[in-house]
């Protein structure tokens, strides 16, 4: 998808002047004086020098000159004033509508576009377009007026120069040309390198991270990773040395070959203007406004390059976002059946389910059908990489199937707009971490003013948690972290698995998934939460996924993955009598356990 | 700008450059070259102007004015092209500067003390560092445009001075009328000092409302930058991206975003404001200093007392004067306050490790006790101990389990041992010598550690394992076929060389809790370190890789000291002792069927796990 620079021109203009309208006033503003300053400049000199001349006499020379200042000093502040302004809002812009853009598309387009290799390399890319001041949008933003003032400059003092010193506009006209060709060629030498450069300013960033970050000190200092690091950061600065010598060496020839072309047009213009005051066909004062003209020109037509090649830069980053942005959606699609129909407790049916992860070769799951009845508890199990967590997330809706249905309370899930859907599902994933927010506003994922506290309590004595929030000064309104708020705290693994714990039953939703939730907790509070887990879930249809498979004992039924695929299933007495896959795990998770009774 | 604050000043610039130079010698000279010629560069023309204009007034031949022009433009030819090649080098230069200050910063992380480093104030200073340098244009900011400016522009004040020198020269014809004679006397040009240094007064004026402001702003941007960040990160981790969508926090989120743009927008416009109206008052400084400049020597030149070349030259040097002088006091209080940022740096190059280490750097590992004399521990400014009273003997080769409830202690106790800590109270003694007398290398020799939260690195898996990056190819299959993780990377595109997890590489492979916790295990293997720590191990690992661990655990430990942690009371089996640690103090301690018969906390635990497999 490519777009023209007029189309992301327009993009970008369009959104931050229907955010920000004063704009358009700081832009004309702008625009007017930007071009009278720098003429008012050198009429001032001429001024100067004609008055000078000319036998003005004194009184009128201190009127002008008071005059002339002052409108100076006018324009310029106005000048001031506008850019200061309109600057502020080009970032105003960039931040509060394309930054929070992005967030907001990453926020709530479906799940696998921000989870998946592929398209993560398209969100990295399209965070080149908001990084800064001046990188993509914003730099679109500061460089548009730019191109126009200097263009216009260009026409009015390249048409008075045309008058007098034609061969100084075609040794300009012919710098500018060269310049171009010159710094495209070393841009395009800079966009050759931008994969490379971006490679190792990422490793590099997340190197001087890694480095100081007290999370990894501890395995900085058991490892000796320093001496690795060293020699890696080592390597890098010698690498990004000479890619910088190459590039900038490109740049050097277009600034010399410019440098070169100034002397050029300096040797004209002073050869023709000179030999015109000679001949008397102009005199001193001209003389002086015209290689004022000559100079103002060549700023113009450098800065009018310059401005392009950097919109072409910035042309290229806004593409990128715009693809990012425009990525095909489930969120905003209207459902034909809404959540509040169905009839709860609900079933779960998968129907011929295929699976895969985008650019994977072989599915992760294939074909798969089973079906979980309404309130019934059932266990996953299998072993690393079996497909538990994937067939989670396709119940949660975090993943579409490749073919088949899947089928809750009876009707297709696709038929369902994705959001409304989600509110029927309340999960606890194995990685979850949690919100730098506090601990309710954790738990209840809402406003705190719509909070219902009595439902939260239960909540969070029903995880196990009560007596740890009771504990801290600020109870329940105490923040995770310090991002928020100083006194912040952190959670231990154990705590915060029965945060997310507390934060799935507050949901009260018809469907409970728990992937893992006892991993970081001890034996106690382990066994706390299978005593309490049939109080838990009995209203609601629920999924329960341990490798401990002491856990399964008290689910309804079992469910036994290997490779995708459900290769035994039952309660656990049955799948124990089957003699199979399950029993042998189960047994082998028991010896150690068991062993000790014969020994008793 | 009082004495002592200018010399303080002064001082810590001098440190800033001396920092500069060790860093990137190159860019030290370069900078400094480059602001002489930017010094030169206006005084070029100014001249050569004055002189063409003068000879054209005073009918010089063309020859000899196409001899001036030839000068100012072979000059200005040379010192373009000089700039050009200088500014090339600074490029140049900036990245090494940059590289290489980073990488003494890394070192610096990598050796100082572990509980420095963890310390919230230290990472203040990195983050305060780097934080003021990114608002205002980084280190190479402060050397080329602040501390160049001010040698430029000191440099451009002496060039202008000399050249209005010739305001003092006195015509010889007698003025009756006031205005010509005091214009003709030399008293005269107190009005041009005075008029030069009214922008002065003003910039310094505003450059002290001026700083409070910035401080403030930037103060308050590093603070929205974090929160911000904070939103941007969550909605761009997966990790997040789950709950979020689940639990429906979008919305939430983009609403906490907006505001919080919305507060952050009306602030900054209220700044933007400022700042116009900062401007607008310097501006008019320059103004007023112009506009005196013009009549004063517009009106000696009317009288003949000065040429018209002269009024050019004059003016534009009265210009260049004071604004090198409005630049002098302006870079003056950036200076001020970049120096407060880099000290933050400086502080942190500086920091001193407090830990003790010996001279001693043998250790006999073959026969390698370890004992805890008494040990306490609390973390600085807190109350409560974490660990107190320890007493432990642990002989050569022993297995070991330590295990407790969620916050009792264990972590912690690995912690003193291995010197990420330091026991508030009592000493740790390995073969009976106090670990203090051990060098720091001789320390870190001793152990390979697991930790409950360890971190792998997003390079190949063979540089994660020999944390290096030349490690041996065939240690390294071996430490992960012990491991059992061989067989997943047999099917990896680049087996070993393979790039785990996306940071720093495009092309890595994400891996699963239970992977990494395999190749964690065989990087420790492959340290060969006496002492083995394994902490949580095998939370991650399916009932068989479980297994695996636990029948491989003799053989992968082989005769070492082994300590082993985990919620999974099973793995007490193996062990040749268990420690029980509630609330920072060992409550029991023996053999599992020893303990398992005392009815304590120990057989509470295995009974709450053990029941459901029976």
């Amino acid at each position: 998808m490519k777009y023209s620079m007029f189309s992301n021109m327009s993009y970008v203009y369009k959104a931050s002047i229907k955010k920000y309208p004063r704009v358009r006033l700081y832009l004309l503003v702008n625009f007017i004086t930007e071009l009278l300053v720098p003429f008012l400049v050198i009429v001032i000199t001429t001024v100067l020098v004609y008055t000078l001349t000319n036998n003005v006499n004194v009184y009128q020379y201190i009127v002008i000159m008071f005059v002339l200042t002052l409108t100076t000093f006018f324009l310029e502040a106005l000048r001031s004033w506008s850019l200061t302004r309109y600057t502020f809002e080009n970032t105003f812009a960039r931040v509060a509508i394309f930054n929070n853009g992005l967030s907001e598309h990453l926020l709530k387009t479906d799940y696998i576009n921000i989870e998946a290799r592929n398209r993560r390399n398209i969100i990295s890319k399209a965070y080149g377009a908001i990084m800064g001041n001046y990188y993509g949008i914003e730099m679109m933003l500061r460089q548009s007026p730019l191109m126009l003032i200097n263009l216009c400059g260009v026409i009015v003092y390249g048409i008075l120069i045309a008058l007098y010193v034609p061969v100084v506009l075609v040794v300009m006209l012919i710098m500018a040309i060269t310049n171009y060709l010159l710094t495209n060629r070393a841009n395009k030498e800079l966009s050759g390198k931008t994969k490379q450069l971006s490679d190792e300013f990422r490793e590099k960033y997340y190197l001087t991270k890694d480095s100081t970050n007290p999370n990894y000190g501890k395995d900085i200092r058991i490892y000796n990773v320093g001496k690795w690091f060293t020699e890696l950061g080592k390597r890098l600065t010698g690498s990004r040395r000479s890619l910088t010598r190459g590039i900038e060496s490109k740049f050097l020839l277009a600034d010399i070959v410019n440098t070169v072309f100034l002397f050029a047009r300096d040797f004209g213009a002073y050869f023709v203007l000179l030999g015109l005051v000679v001949i008397g066909e102009i005199d001193l004062t001209t003389f002086t406004f015209f290689i004022g003209i000559v100079t103002g020109f060549t700023l113009w037509l450098n800065g009018f390059t310059s401005a392009l090649n950097e919109m072409r830069t910035c042309n290229v980053r806004i593409n990128d976002y715009r693809e990012c942005i425009s990525i095909d959606n489930e969120y905003n699609k209207k459902g034909e059946i809404h959540s509040s129909e169905l009839r709860t407790p609900l079933t779960i049916e998968f129907d011929n389910v295929t699976f895969s992860y985008p650019e994977a070769e072989e599915p992760t799951i294939k074909n798969l059908s089973f079906k979980i009845r309404a309130n019934e508890k059932v266990a996953l199990v299998g072993n690393n990489g079996a497909g538990k967590t994937t067939i989670v997330k396709l119940i949660s809706g975090l993943y579409r199937p490749e073919s088949g249905v899947i089928k809750v309370g009876g009707y297709d899930i696709k038929k369902f707009n994705i959001i409304d859907y989600m509110s029927i599902i309340a999960a606890v994933f194995q990685d979850s971490e949690p919100f730098a927010f506090t601990i309710k506003g954790n738990i209840a994922c809402t406003e705190d003013e719509n909070i219902d506290d009595v439902k939260l309590k239960e909540a969070i004595k029903a995880a196990g948690l009560y007596d740890k929030v009771q504990s801290l000064d600020n109870k329940e309104n105490t923040y995770i972290t310090q991002v928020f708020d100083q006194s912040g705290i952190r959670l231990s693994g154990g705590e915060t698995q029965k945060m997310m714990l507390a934060r799935s039953l507050y949901k009260d939703s018809p469907i409970l998934i728990l992937d893992e939730p006892t991993a970081a907790l001890d034996p106690i509070a382990e066994e706390e939460l299978y005593l309490k887990y049939e109080e838990l879930v009995k209203d609601s249809t629920s999924l329960f996924i341990s490798h401990r498979l002491s856990s399964t004992k008290f689910c309804d039924r079992i469910l036994l993955l290997e490779k995708g695929n459900i290769i035994e299933e039952g309660s656990h007495d049955e799948l124990i009598k089957l003699n199979g896959e399950y029993r042998s795990i189960f047994d082998i998770q028991a010896q150690y356990y068991k062993e000790d009774n014969t020994n008793e | 700008m009082n004495e002592t604050n200018l010399f303080k000043t002064i001082k810590k610039t001098f440190h800033v450059l001396k920092v500069v130079k060790s860093t990137s010698k190159g860019y030290f000279y370069v900078f400094i070259m480059e602001a002489i010629l930017n010094s030169i560069f206006p005084y070029i023309s100014i001249y050569f102007t004055y002189l063409i204009i003068d000879g054209i007034v005073g009918d010089v031949s063309v020859s000899s004015l196409l001899v001036y022009v030839y000068w100012m433009i072979g000059l200005n030819l040379t010192i373009g092209v000089l700039k050009n090649i200088l500014r090339y080098y600074i490029k140049v230069f900036a990245v090494e500067l940059r590289y290489n200050l980073d990488n003494k910063i890394a070192s610096k992380s990598f050796d100082i003390d572990y509980h420095i480093l963890q310390d919230n104030k230290t990472m203040k200073l990195i983050t305060m560092a780097e934080e003021g340098c990114n608002g205002n244009g980084g280190l190479t900011d402060y050397c080329q445009n602040v501390l160049g400016g001010i040698l430029s522009s000191v440099l451009s004040v002496v060039y202008g001075g000399i050249l209005l020198l010739g305001l003092l020269n006195q015509s010889s014809t007698v003025f009756t009328s006031f205005l010509p004679r005091f214009l003709n006397s030399q008293w005269s040009i107190i009005v041009i000092l005075f008029a030069i240094l009214i922008p002065a007064l003003i910039s310094k004026h505003v450059m002290k409302m001026n700083n409070k402001r910035s401080y403030d702003i930037m103060m308050y941007n590093i603070d929205r930058n974090r929160l911000m960040g904070y939103f941007q990160q969550v909605s761009f981790n997966y990790k997040f991206g789950k709950d979020i969508r689940l639990y429906n926090y979008q919305d939430i989120f983009m609403n906490k975003m907006r505001s919080l743009r919305e507060e952050e927008d009306l602030t900054w416009r209220k700044y933007s404001l400022f700042r116009v109206k900062m401007l607008s008052i310097s501006l008019s400084g320059n103004k007023l200093l112009s506009l005196i400049a013009y009549i004063y020597v517009g009106l000696k030149a009317m009288y003949g007392l000065i040429s018209v070349g002269n009024v050019v030259a004059y003016v534009a040097a009265i210009t260049l004067l004071s604004q090198a002088i409005t630049l002098i006091v302006e870079h003056y209080s950036r200076l001020h306050l970049y120096n407060n940022y880099l000290e933050n740096y400086f502080t942190y190059l500086n920091l001193q490790s407090t830990i003790e280490y010996g001279t001693l750097d043998t250790i006999d590992e073959e026969d390698l006790s370890i004992k805890f004399n008494n040990v306490s521990f609390k973390y600085p400014n807190t109350e409560d101990y974490v660990l107190k009273n320890i007493n432990l003997t642990i002989d050569s080769g022993t297995k070991l389990a330590i295990v407790g409830l969620n916050g009792a202690g264990k972590t912690t106790l690995v912690k003193l041992l291995c010197r990420l800590f330091e026991p508030t109270d009592g000493e740790i003694l390995i073969n009976n010598i106090p670990i203090k007398s051990f060098t720091k290398e001789a320390c870190n020799r001793l152990f390979s550690i697991v930790f409950q939260d360890f971190k792998l690195f997003s390079y190949s898996i063979k540089d994660n394992v020999s944390a290096s990056l030349d490690g041996n190819t065939n240690k390294v299959k071996e430490c992960l076929e012990k491991t059992g993780m061989m067989e997943r990377i047999n099917d990896m595109d680049n087996n070993i060389d393979t790039t785990i997890f996306q940071r720093s590489k495009e092309n890595g492979v994400e891996i699963s809790g239970g992977e990494a916790q395999k190749i964690a295990i065989s990087r420790a293997l492959y340290k060969e370190a006496p002492i083995v720590i394994l902490d949580e191990p095998t939370a991650a690992l399916d009932p068989k890789s479980e297994a695996e661990v636990y029948e491989k655990f003799n053989e992968l430990v082989k005769n070492k000291t082994a300590f082993f942690i985990s919620h999974r009371m099973s793995s007490c089996k193996f062990c040749d002792i268990v420690v029980v640690i509630d609330e920072g103090k060992v409550i029991e301690k023996g053999h599992h069927d020893i303990l398992l018969s005392e009815n304590g906390l120990y057989s509470k635990m295995w009974n709450a796990q053990s029941k459901y497999y029976n």
